[in-house]
């Protein structure tokens, strides 16, 4: 595909994205939303499931933490723009935990330790309810506010979600077309050979 | 032969739904408690080994209900889960399990 077919897709697909919601019921700009939302969440378990080939289903969990963590600190008055980097700084900085001792395992086993990581998550989530609430839930989680301006229709935020959807989606392309990238893919065609290549490679890794 | 596999494996599972049954009663939502508590017994016990499976499912069972009286009823669940992520690091293979060659 040459670069002027893709450039005008890209553009088509901004046009669309932006014109979507407009004259649209609350119902299916709800939904516009929640596309959105959960195309980034699916977008960081392709990196790992499609590019890298590892099996992970914490990939819920991983977003219970972030939104309990934005969602505490927001409650707590501060505000979304320090709460959203402390989120997933955190969320890194577990997945990093969790990583460390699970990778050492493979396929299926790694999948049965994320799996218990998922169970053991939501079960601290639903007990601990000092914290989280417990079944209760927490209420009312502020809206974003950009600029002293507040997000409370629905049209705004959905403007809100398109941008982080398109920052998500920038910087995964600039990860998979990165050194990076090439090594995930290296990881999951061959394993083994990916592991025998030399220093500078694994550098990348 | 996968076939066959699925065959004894369904008839091995009704058997076992056979006897839980009267426990746990027919309930739809029977699957999301008791499916995982086989698969982790599986991996605790070892997967190549049928001991195995009598020693995790024996084992899972009773850590399972001592931590509820023991340590926190509220996370009896998440008790055989540590032990299964212990065990995943630890050995692999499971307690009774052999460890097999791969060819690279």
């Amino acid at each position: 595909m040459s670069q002027q077919i893709k450039l005008s897709l890209l553009a088509l697909g901004l046009a669309a994205l932006f014109f979507a919601p407009l004259g649209q019921g609350n119902y299916i700009v709800y939904v516009l939303c929640s596309w959105l939302v959960f195309s980034v969440a699916a977008m960081g378990l392709n990196l790992m499931l499609g590019y890298a080939g590892q099996v992970s289903l914490a990939q819920s969990a991983f977003m219970g933490i972030g939104a309990y963590i934005t969602a505490l600190m927001t409650l707590a008055g501060i505000n979304w723009l320090l709460a959203m980097p402390v989120a997933i700084l955190s969320c890194f900085v577990i997945g990093l935990l969790l990583g460390y001792p699970a990778l050492r395992v493979q396929h299926h086993f790694l999948a049965f330790v994320t799996l218990a990581f998922n169970t053991l998550v939501f079960l601290v989530l639903r007990n601990e309810d000092w914290l989280t609430g417990g079944s209760f839930d927490l209420v009312p989680i502020p809206l974003p506010e950009i600029f002293g301006m507040s997000l409370n229709s629905q049209l705004a935020f959905y403007y809100f979600a398109v941008v982080c959807f398109l920052v998500a989606a920038g910087v995964m392309a600039w990860i998979v077309h990165s050194p990076w990238g090439r090594a995930f893919k290296a990881l999951r065609e061959n394993p083994i050979r990916a592991n025998s290549l030399d220093s500078s490679f694994k550098c990348n890794v | 032969m996968v076939m066959y596999t699925f065959l004894i494996n369904a008839a091995l599972a009704t058997v076992a739904s056979v006897l839980i049954t009267p426990v746990y009663l027919a309930k739809f939502s029977n699957g999301e408690t008791l499916g995982p508590v086989a698969f982790i017994a599986a991996i605790v016990g070892g997967f190549n080994q049928i001991r195995g499976a009598l020693v995790g499912g024996l084992l899972i069972g009773v850590i399972d209900n001592l931590a509820a009286v023991y340590v926190s009823a509220q996370y009896r669940t998440a008790i055989p889960l540590i032990l299964l992520i212990v065990i995943i690091m630890v050995r692999p293979q499971g307690i009774m399990g052999t460890s097999e060659g791969r060819t690279v």
